[in-house]
């Protein structure tokens, strides 16, 4: 996977001391900059920005119910297969302190480290789906690989069908290639691309994108088909670190 | 003579600062692409006019210091800042004295050379991504170029 790529990494752990101080310089200017465009469009837009707000928030209350209401029968149901029950994950809000510096890997750094109890290879997601997952840690910061780089690859499985393939990073930054589907798979456009939580590192059920294109070629062992993320890959100030409540940090 | 050199070492300290602190600041999309090399504009700006200084070693150290800051492979910036500073350093009495639009193309053809162990290196590692789009941030560095003329030295004063 993603993180045992570098060879170096110990001894850059040792070096991000030099790093620190121009990461420190570069984010506090953005979030300053950015507390005060804010701070103005507050002063502007904060009535009906607020009239929005509630109109959305009473919407996502009801869905919320409705949501608890089938948790409630889905448990149920699930406990009368004798199935496993779905394990409540716990999200942490993180804050993006820099986007990949140059245009060959696709990375952000974020606020929380070690420190924080981050884990190798947890997933990051924001409220559309996956974004990536946490491939090297500091002290206080930490490295997420987003899907858009070659490096991860991720299994996922077709909503509708239970299709399985492996995304990997496609030629282009927001579009995804869905490989080792087989040419008999059941995989049409606009079909809804979860995680299918083999590997273990992502929990099934996340969404992560929709089949933008399909290619059957006759001859071919599998069908080349392109993924369009939910999530958007390039703009975000923050984002979701999800775990496991019961599982504490193994690999501190 | 050994303040000169302390406010030296300063100035390339602080120079390099800057440019690692534009060059890690977070932009998305297109702007990514389009984002310049801003620590290769300083390192060949110090190669140009202070050869005798600025060196290979210099540029390996800073090479470095970005490859941490930029969370690149260790070394990949450094071996692309010492070819920058050789480059540079060859031909620096004739290109101080080429006009600024000829200056600017020289210093695209040498960034150009600078991508191209960035591309190299990427390439062996296996973690080739967008590298049409990237070239475009070559041709916005070599753009800034004439801006750098703004801090260079008469060309009077390094004669005397």
């Amino acid at each position: 996977m993603a993180t045992d790529h570098y060879q170096d990494i110990r001894t850059r752990i040792n070096l991000n001391f030099f790093a620190t101080p121009v990461f420190i310089t570069t984010h506090t200017i953005t979030a300053s900059f950015a507390s005060v465009v804010s701070r103005l469009q507050q002063g502007f837009h904060a009535t009906r920005e607020n009239k929005q707000l509630k109109k959305e928030n009473y919407i996502l209350k009801a869905q919320l119910n409705q949501l608890q209401s089938l948790q409630a029968e889905n448990t149920r149901l699930r406990q009368l297969l004798k199935a496993k029950p779905w394990k409540n994950y716990v999200f942490k809000v993180a804050e993006v302190l820099s986007i990949s510096s140059y245009p060959f890997a696709d990375e952000l750094v974020i606020n929380q480290g070690k420190k924080q109890g981050v884990i190798l290879g947890q997933p990051v997601v924001d409220d559309k789906g996956v974004i990536g997952q946490v491939s090297r840690r500091q002290e206080n910061t930490s490295t997420v690989l987003l899907l858009g780089d070659v490096r991860l690859q991720i299994p996922v499985q077709v909503n509708r069908s239970g299709a399985r393939g492996i995304l990997t990073a496609g030629d282009n930054t927001n579009v995804l290639n869905l490989q080792y589907v087989t040419n008999t798979s059941d995989i049409v456009e606009n079909d809804l691309i979860m995680t299918s939580g083999l590997g273990g590192h992502f929990p099934a059920g996340l969404p992560v994108g929709r089949v933008i294109h399909v290619e059957k070629n006759v001859g071919d062992a599998f069908i080349s088909v392109n993924v369009m993320p939910l999530a958007s890959l390039n703009s975000h100030k923050e984002v979701l670190l999800l775990s496991k409540p019961d599982k504490q940090d193994k690999t501190a | 003579m050994k303040q000169i050199t302390v406010l030296y070492y300063t100035k390339l300290i602080a120079s390099v600062f800057v440019a690692l602190a534009l060059s890690i600041w977070p932009v998305s999309g297109l702007l990514l692409a389009l984002k310049p090399h801003f620590v290769a504009l300083v390192v060949i700006y110090w190669a140009l006019w202070t050869p005798a200084r600025f060196g290979l070693l210099a540029a390996f150290f800073i090479g470095l210091w970005a490859d941490i800051t930029t969370q690149t492979l260790l070394g990949q910036h450094a071996l692309a800042f010492i070819l920058l500073t050789f480059l540079t350093q060859k031909v620096h009495q004739r290109l101080r004295l080429f006009p600024l639009l000829q200056q600017t193309g020289v210093v695209l053809v040498f960034l150009g050379f600078y991508q191209l162990t960035f591309i190299w290196v990427q390439g062996m590692l296996g973690e080739l991504n967008h590298t049409s789009l990237s070239w475009l941030g070559v041709l916005f560095t070599a753009l800034l170029w004439p801006l750098t003329s703004l801090f260079a030295p008469k060309i009077k004063s390094l004669i005397n």
